[in-house]
């Protein structure tokens, strides 16, 4: 009688010999184990919290300095001449020093008082980097939400209901993917010049303007997605057990699209970025007063004298670029590597 | 915090660092150890039956992943003998196709290694000079000079592995769709085999193998030799994948699996050739296959194979006939035959196949065995030896040899 | 074949029909007063703007009437127009935006030639190392300096070589094509001009390398991980004959076709390179024209890249038909 007991309780054991065997992981437990378990994804994630703290809650820590407020503590410059008279026969040489007395404290050296010098202005470095970050890392992340709701909404829609809908909205993805980038935005910005856009609100006109021709990769990987997901047995089934359209969508096809999606997202945060401090750079972007990481580097395209001799001025500007484009990389290519049910190993 | 998350299921960080260290350290040494250069000496060694051709001898795959170490292989030994046909049978997952792998040594490192064990091969080879070249046949032009030579296979350096790839073992494989390279043409592909193991063969002579070898299996060459593979129907690649393995006049053929992705038809047509082959080469065949049905056919001996290990093997007649195992057994009654009438339910065995990691002590087949006794919970099981050729690892057998 | 390619080049008109329908909207959206004030300012700046070209211009684009009627007559206009080859005249240049741009295509072309001969040759055989020995150091090392190379924006590298290689070093001129000094002719100015030409294509190869690395990389694992590898290993080949033969000829088929698909573009020009380092290629003049609203020359310059993309689209399909057996071209 006891070893029929115990008989019983094997065998409910045995149906289930995974539990009892083996620990296994939630997916996304394993997705989070499998993103830190790659020191790549931890140092990009560090990259990316830090500037986010830098530019967000640093200004509120560090508040010498305003965005555009100029040193006015004033800057003298020496310049000395040497003249030299002769006055019967005898030689006299002048040295003469001019004091030139200059409101703005402008290309200072790094300093206790500016932590990166001063700008060809008189702008603080230091503080302007985090105002520009602000604008990066803002800017971009609209961009990459205007991006992904349209893609979604559009790839969804041509996937969904194909036929001439969807030949409609992957030829107009034809015809965008073939127009220029940069120089597109070069008539926009001229566009945008015309139209006296406050210098403030320009950058992010130019990034909307950006998002409605850059929608088409997203678009395209959900559509794709939810192509190939209709063939799959287990949406033929949801078909047959008369399943409404909305439970279909949701709780299966949002599922399938969304890891991709998101590695997606995170990598074009990054090219958001490059775009924006690219635009900058090109000073179609946020122009001065205003910071942005780009705009910083513009002085040094006109001015050499910057380039060769003031490095405080443009270089940690471009460090934090590629801090953030890198951070952003390494993050989404951590996901990726996450989320990738065939996996690393 | 370790103890609450145990409890819930899960592998703690701690844990996984610790496997990753372990496994890290493991695949280094051994894909150290497969990569080395060696002297032939180190890989020579002698058969224990002169009759064998192949004998696997505690055979250890070992896949080191991320949860822990599957030992997908563990401890398996069985022999071919010279012209004969070894059916290998088990459910997915039993390792018997990771078996048939080691023997190419094709499993994918770094994560698969063989672990230990030894596998010897009766090879017949070209006999090479001390530059490595073959040496001739005085007075026969192209004819060179052959010896019969012993491998240990799990022991050769990667690099040495050639010798024993296509020309004295080949394999035809489970997916006759994606096993062809798409972008040559199929009579590249077989030309190449001729060029590579025939000391100083031309295209011509590698040509004319070839469509030799495409008539042997059935096919026109003048067809398919300029054709890619995606011209051809799944039966007609398989075929070109037989002719593959004939073309450099192999001892060995492993068939894993290889009608298993075929319509019914095809697959009828297939293990017709296989047959046919059989009684035109002078070599043995390794059959992996999950169908009884083809074993019962095709194969000489049987081997079966139950997580991992074997756990019985014999003749043809003695496993279909005189099947000692409860797993065996298990697996004839569950087999469909046209006696049976509709009264009858089909039997299935119960419960699943353990997880290969964590792998318990005791016999594997325990907690879907109806016979199972106290004994079952003590260790493994050992071989018992039940006729001269039949070999079963089961404690109620144990026991009957103790008893008398 | 013959069928398909034609069906092909249908459809491409029909994209490049889509593109200048939105160029010419984006032109409709410039006040007819901003234009003129960009033509007085060019011609404060030294140019004269003939009244000839702008009456020109405004005829092509059919500017001033704002009606539906009156913007399709001008889309029609300027198409008639394009089709013809005529881009309409530069404002800055004073002669026709076509001769503008293959004046300075050389230039832009000689660059990017010579900068992707290097980024393939450098590119393909590192990626295959990666991937040959996944999860090693070599492949971290290769993957890291990937990222890098995508994450670096091309101006703040440029800029950084020419301050360390040019003005520190004082190795390579730091700006232009040709030394300003000296009158060389032949051979001494061709040599001189790849002289100039050096750090802009050094800033090109090191950015443009990572994205190929890893496209590389990724097909090559591709490859690696399927049957057919397999069986050419079960075959008794060598493992260099495997990767170098069997591999190696997969793996090329999608290079083979992003090539084709940018060879077109190598005649756009590398605006942000161009405009670093001066070099008086196509997107440095395109830069410039746009500061200083030259907008027959954007225009035009904007259709010349259209038709490159949808070319290299174009060229790419036929190319992946030519080299993948698989692909049959119907």
């Amino acid at each position: 009688m006891e070893e029929l007991e115990m008989k019983k309780e094997e065998a409910v054991d045995a149906e289930l010999p995974l539990d009892k065997n083996v620990r296994l992981m939630s997916p996304t437990r394993m997705v989070v184990r499998r993103f830190f378990r790659s020191r790549l994804s931890i140092i990009g994630l560090i990259m990316v919290v830090s500037l986010f703290l830098f530019s967000f809650v640093g200004p509120l820590v560090y508040t010498q300095w305003g965005e555009i407020e100029l040193d006015e503590s004033g800057k003298t410059e020496y310049a000395s001449s040497v003249t030299t008279y002769t006055v019967d026969g005898e030689e006299y040489t002048v040295r003469q020093t001019t004091e030139k007395y200059l409101k703005d404290n402008f290309l200072s050296a790094p300093s206790s008082e500016h932590i990166l010098g001063t700008d060809n202005e008189g702008y603080d470095v230091f503080v302007r980097l985090m105002y520009g970050g602000r604008i990066s890392l803002i800017v971009s992340f609209i961009a990459v939400f205007l991006i992904t709701i349209l893609g979604v909404v559009l790839g969804g829609i041509a996937g969904y209901f194909g036929g001439a809908i969807d030949n409609i909205i992957m030829r107009i993805c034809d015809v965008l993917m073939c127009l220029p980038g940069v120089p597109i935005l070069l008539i926009i910005s001229t566009i945008l010049d015309a139209s006296d856009i406050d210098a403030k609100y320009r950058i992010y006109l130019l990034m909307i303007y950006l998002t409605f021709i850059s929608w088409t990769g997203t678009a395209r990987l959900v559509r794709g997605q939810i192509l190939s997901l209709r063939e799959q047995e287990y949406m033929v089934a949801a078909e047959a057990m008369g399943y409404s359209t909305s439970r279909k969508i949701f709780k299966h096809l949002v599922p399938n699209v969304m890891p991709q999606l998101i590695v997606q997202m995170t990598l074009s945060l990054g090219s958001m970025i490059l775009y924006e401090a690219t635009l900058s750079y090109l000073n179609l972007g946020v122009k001065a007063p205003y910071a942005a990481w780009g705009t910083m580097i513009n002085i040094i395209s006109t001015n050499q004298d910057v380039l060769q001799n003031h490095w405080y001025v443009w270089v940690p500007a471009g460090i934090c670029i590629v801090i953030a484009v890198l951070g952003f990389n390494f993050v989404g290519d951590g996901l990726r590597d996450a989320l990738d049910p065939k996996g690393r190993r | 915090m370790s103890e609450t998350k145990n409890t819930k299921g899960y592998l703690t960080g701690k844990e996984i660092r610790a496997i990753a260290k372990a496994n890290n350290k493991e695949m280094k040494r051994l894909e150290a150890y497969k990569n080395r250069k060696a002297e032939e000496s180190e890989f020579l060694t002698q058969m224990k039956n002169p009759e064998n051709l192949l004998e696997i001898d505690d055979l250890h795959t070992f896949f080191f992943t991320e949860q822990g170490v599957v030992k997908a292989v563990n401890g398996v030994s069985y022999d071919v003998p010279k012209n004969a046909v070894v059916g290998v049978v088990g459910e997915s997952g039993c390792g018997k196709s990771v078996t048939s792998m080691s023997v190419m040594r094709l499993i994918q490192g770094p994560t698969g290694q063989i672990t230990e064990g030894s596998i010897r091969f009766k090879a017949y080879d070209y006999k090479r000079d001390e530059k490595g070249e073959p040496v001739p046949v005085e007075g026969a032009e192209g004819q060179f000079q052959m010896e019969e030579k012993v491998y240990d296979i799990a022991k050769m350096p990667i690099n040495e592995i050639h010798r024993i790839r296509g020309k004295q073992i080949a394999m035809i494989f489970q997916e006759p769709m994606t096993s062809l390279n798409p972008i040559f043409t199929i009579g590249e592909q077989l030309d190449e085999v001729t060029m590579i193991h025939v000391p100083g063969a031309t295209k011509e002579m590698a040509k004319a193998k070839s469509e030799e070898m495409l008539r042997l299996v059935g096919i026109i060459p003048e067809n398919v030799y300029k054709a890619f593979p995606h011209e051809l129907s799944g039966g007609m690649r398989q075929r070109v994948m037989i002719a593959m393995a004939l073309a450099a006049e192999p001892r060995l053929i492993i068939a894993d699996e290889p009608t298993t992705a075929l319509d019914v038809t095809i697959q009828a047509q297939i293990l017709d050739l296989l047959q046919d082959i059989k009684k035109k080469i002078d070599g043995s065949i390794l059959l992996i296959t999950h169908d009884l049905g083809v074993i019962a056919e095709m194969a000489d001996y049987v081997v079966v194979m139950y997580a991992g290990k074997v756990i019985e093997k014999g003749t043809v007649l003695e496993i279909f006939q005189d099947p000692r195992h409860p797993y065996t057994i298990g697996l004839q009654k569950s087999k469909p035959t046209m006696t049976l009438d509709d009264s009858t339910e089909l039997y299935n065995i119960p419960g699943n196949v353990p997880n290969p990691i964590n792998m318990p002590d005791h016999c594997y087949f325990k907690e879907r065995c109806a016979k199972c006794t106290a004994k079952c919970s003590g260790e493994y099981p050992g071989m018992v030896q039940v006729s001269p050729t039949h070999f079963v690892a089961c404690h109620l057998y144990n026991e009957e040899k103790d008893n008398g | 074949m013959f069928k398909y390619i034609v069906k092909r080049i249908a459809y491409s008109v029909l994209i490049l029909l889509g593109v200048s329908l939105i160029i010419y909207f984006l032109i409709r959206l410039m006040p007819v007063d901003f234009i003129q004030d960009k033509i007085n300012a060019i011609n404060q700046g030294g140019a004269t703007v003939s009244e000839e070209t702008v009456q020109a211009m405004y005829e092509m684009y059919g500017l001033g009437d704002n009606s539906v009627k009156g913007i399709l007559k001008g889309y029609f206009s300027w198409l008639g127009a394009l089709a013809q080859g005529d881009l309409g005249t530069s404002f800055v240049y004073g002669i026709p935006v076509a001769r503008v741009i293959t004046e300075h295509m050389g230039v832009s072309f000689a660059v990017s030639l010579i900068a992707t001969v290097f980024e393939f040759l450098i590119a393909i055989p590192l990626g295959i190392t990666a991937a040959r020995h996944q999860y090693s150091l070599r492949d971290y090392i290769v993957t890291i300096l990937v990222m890098i190379g995508i994450s670096l924006p091309s101006f703040f590298f440029g800029q950084m070589l020419k301050d360390v290689l040019a003005l520190k070093l004082g190795w390579f001129p730091p700006s232009g094509l040709v030394n300003a000094t000296a009158s060389y002719n032949g051979i001494q100015l061709l040599l001189d001009q790849m002289y100039h030409m050096f750090i802009p294509i050094l800033t090109i190869v090191i950015l443009s390398i990572g994205a190929r690395m890893r496209m590389t990389r990724t097909n090559m694992l591709e490859v690696l991980n399927s049957d057919y590898i397999r069986t050419a290993r079960a075959k008794g080949l060598k493992e260099s004959v495997v990767i170098n033969k069997h591999a190696f000829r997969n793996t090329l088929i999608p290079l083979v076709t992003s090539l084709a698909g940018l060879l077109p573009s190598l005649f756009s020009g590398a605006i942000i390179t161009e405009q670093v380092f001066d070099l008086p290629g196509i997107g440095n003049i395109a830069l410039d024209a746009m500061n200083r609203g030259d907008i027959p020359f954007i225009m035009g310059y904007n259709m010349f890249l259209a038709l490159l993309s949808v070319l290299g689209v174009l060229l790419a399909d036929l190319m992946y038909g030519l080299v993948d057996p698989r692909v049959k071209l119907e």
